[in-house]
């Protein structure tokens, strides 16, 4: 647990959602939209990024889009797929991202950019 | 999600640690209310809960005889997370429904 709580995000909840990059999840809106679709990124104030996404509003009526943008304070709801185990998940890419960070702070080399965007500030 | 177990409470999102792994009720906006089990919580009251039951409240009002109708309706969510800007209260479960 050695640099956990070194990231201001990874003191939040936000990081659960990061675990979940890659995969299908359904997110509900404040305005009762609910979208489908593989989570394709999220950053550290939520906004997120979904590909094949089935976009349904309250009458049920489905629109498919295959890229959106969602401004992650319209979010009010992520159903987590429950055949995942997240605590594994979360620790798999806190580990990657420390990696990350090694790389970067290593001899000056070009180092392999991290899944997602990770901001320090 | 919590970290060192410290025991006091000292400031009210303590008492949420004290709930963490019990059954809850939460208040949110728009006439909703949930009842799960607290996985997570962080200091925005983002929220992961377990086998949750979500109601949702509406009132319509009768043209003709301007009653007021309450219609709820339920339904269950394994695993679920809930954004904090949207959370009114927290507490534990209360005795009735």
């Amino acid at each position: 647990m050695g640099k956990r709580g070194q990231r201001a995000f990874e003191r939040t909840l936000v990081c659960v959602i990061q675990a979940l990059m890659g995969l299908e999840l359904l997110v509900e809106l404040r305005n009762d939209l609910s979208i489908r679709g593989i989570l394709d990124d999220c950053d550290n104030a939520m906004n997120v990024i979904i590909k094949d996404a089935t976009v349904e509003d309250v009458e049920g009526v489905q629109k498919q889009l295959p890229l959106v943008f969602l401004r992650g304070s319209n979010i009010r709801f992520v159903h987590i797929p429950d055949n995942v185990d997240i605590m594994k998940l979360v620790e798999e890419r806190r580990l990657m991202l420390d990696q990350a960070a090694t790389a970067y702070t290593g001899k000056g080399a070009p180092a392999p950019k991290p899944q997602a965007s990770v901001t320090t500030a | 999600m919590a970290t060192e177990e410290d025991s006091a409470v000292k400031e009210p999102l303590d008492l949420i640690r004290l709930s963490l792994d019990e059954r809850i009720y939460v208040k949110l906006r728009s006439d909703r209310e949930l009842r799960g089990k607290l996985h997570a919580y962080d200091q925005h009251l983002n929220m992961i809960l377990g086998e949750v039951e979500e109601v949702t409240t509406s009132v319509e009002i009768d043209d003709e005889t301007y009653e007021e109708i309450v219609r709820t309706s339920r339904r269950t969510v394994p695993y679920l997370f809930v954004r904090g800007d949207g959370v009114i209260l927290v507490s534990p479960p209360l005795r009735t429904s």
